[in-house]
């Protein structure tokens, strides 16, 4: 038994979320700060992959990176490469779909934020990341640490929008969810079996490491 | 000295306030939503005014003429806030070191938190995180805060607004002897006359984003001369013979 889809689905959980986290952060910040107007707007577009069918993310990801497109073309004769159908097709596809889980919760804790902290720092000299890494962030750790583990457990299960993206290629882009699907299809109950017992505690196990951390603080 | 000569929109509300501050504590009085947080937040550069000039010590710091305005974190105006803003996530050491003034490294940072630990009798809660501590505790470790700063002006945004009435007095005495020893200038915003009375030498009266009087606070006191001042007079639990008590 090959442990590459337990290797790859990790790798790309773990790349995806920390992408997440800083995108995720950086649009939640701008983003509370704009006019209501255009907030409402960007809102509903960061916010969209929520709650499309990861499958339609994947076609739209397609209609963008895929190797008859502009973009896909462009990277194959810089690059030589194919933009889809490689593992890190996948982490596209898992920031894209997990993103808004990180946005959503980082905007609600920054606009409950108490903006006189930062006019105190900003009062007593302090630069503006130091407000923000320093003051800004750990009043709002709760809630982020809520969202990187949302996004990890959301960009580990991903399905749809990878095997869109990324199909399924045992040792090249098989990840547990398509390995489990593909087990499944052709009949090996017991090898897909395994793997969502992997699934299942790996999952716990991250969950239960999180919510240690959350009583520490 | 502090020039002061700003104009800001806001909605409907117009801020129009032309005043200098020069060597004392200025109080500045007047009713919810006179523009008296709004001029303080104009002044340590929080907020932007539409136009006009403010200056200290000679030094512009905003200027819509000269599109000059300078960072908050280059005015060292320090601003005393109505809820402290002292930073919940950091104990009381940190919050004070942290603001040490970034002329001073290492162990000397150290050195100036301890002194001023002591100087406002603090020590014992240096290990305690601000929700931990009264309203009065607060106040100290936010004037500790301010202190290590080293600013050239003050702005102190009711700074007994949280504050149980029978320990106000206690705390104004406190903080008299501690500005004494910053020996910077001050603006004392406030609704109660009295702690004008005990704490400043002159007094701006402001009345929908204007300055409606400025006087001494015994002229004020004495003769007031505009029906805001007359009322503010009036209504305050004011009794000469308690204050001068102290």
């Amino acid at each position: 038994m090959s442990f590459y889809p337990l290797y790859n689905s990790l790798r790309i959980a773990m790349i995806a979320t920390v992408i997440i986290f800083f995108l995720g952060i950086m649009a939640a910040y701008y983003v509370a700060r704009l006019p209501r107007l255009i907030k409402g707007l960007l809102d509903v577009l960061l916010t969209l992959p929520l709650v499309l069918p990861p499958t339609v993310v994947g076609y739209l990801l397609l209609l963008i990176l895929g190797p008859k497109r502009p973009l896909g073309i462009l990277i194959y004769e810089l690059f030589g490469t194919k933009l889809v159908m490689t593992w890190w097709a996948s982490i596209l596809a898992s920031v894209v779909v997990a993103f808004p889980l990180m946005y959503r919760t980082a905007r609600g804790s920054f606009e409950s934020f108490d903006e006189t902290l930062a006019y105190a720092g900003k009062t007593l000299g302090f630069s503006n990341s130091y407000i923000f890494w320093e003051i800004r962030m750990p009043y709002c750790a709760k809630s982020i640490i809520a969202g990187v583990v949302l996004s990890f457990a959301r960009a580990l299960g991903e399905y749809g929008a990878t095997s869109m993206v990324s199909g399924y290629t045992p040792d090249r882009t098989a990840t547990i969810s398509t390995t489990v699907y593909q087990l499944w299809r052709i009949n090996d109950e017991y090898g897909a079996g395994i793997w969502v017992l992997i699934n299942i505690f790996i999952s716990a196990v991250f969950l239960l490491i999180l919510n240690s951390i959350e009583k520490k603080r | 000295m502090l020039k002061v000569c700003i104009k800001k929109k806001i909605d409907n509300f117009l801020l129009d306030m032309d005043f200098e501050v020069n060597g004392n504590i200025l109080g500045m009085i007047g009713a919810s939503g006179s523009g008296k947080s709004l001029t303080l937040k104009c002044i340590a550069g929080i907020e932007k005014p539409d136009e006009g000039y403010i200056e200290l010590n000679g030094k512009t710091f905003f200027d819509s003429n000269k599109n000059i305005n300078v960072r908050p974190q280059n005015r060292k105006v320090a601003y005393l806030f109505q809820n402290y803003a002292l930073f919940p996530q950091m104990t009381v050491k940190k919050n004070i070191l942290v603001s040490v003034n970034k002329k001073y490294e290492g162990i000397e940072r150290e050195k100036k938190v301890r002194e001023v630990m002591s100087l406002l009798h603090i020590e014992e809660l240096e290990k305690k995180y601000p929700f931990e501590l009264s309203g009065g505790e607060q106040q100290r470790v936010a004037l500790a805060r301010i202190i290590v700063n080293e600013p050239d002006f003050l702005l102190l945004d009711e700074p007994f607004s949280a504050i149980d009435a029978f320990l106000k007095w206690n705390l104004a005495k406190e903080l008299k002897n501690v500005l004494k020893h910053i020996g910077k200038e001050v603006i004392f915003v406030t609704h109660n006359i009295n702690e004008v009375y005990y704490l400043c030498n002159d007094v701006l009266v402001l009345s929908c984003g204007k300055v409606a009087e400025r006087s001494s606070i015994k002229e004020l006191i004495n003769n007031p001369k505009t029906e805001i001042a007359k009322n503010i007079v009036k209504y305050s639990d004011f009794s000469r013979e308690e204050l001068d008590e102290f």
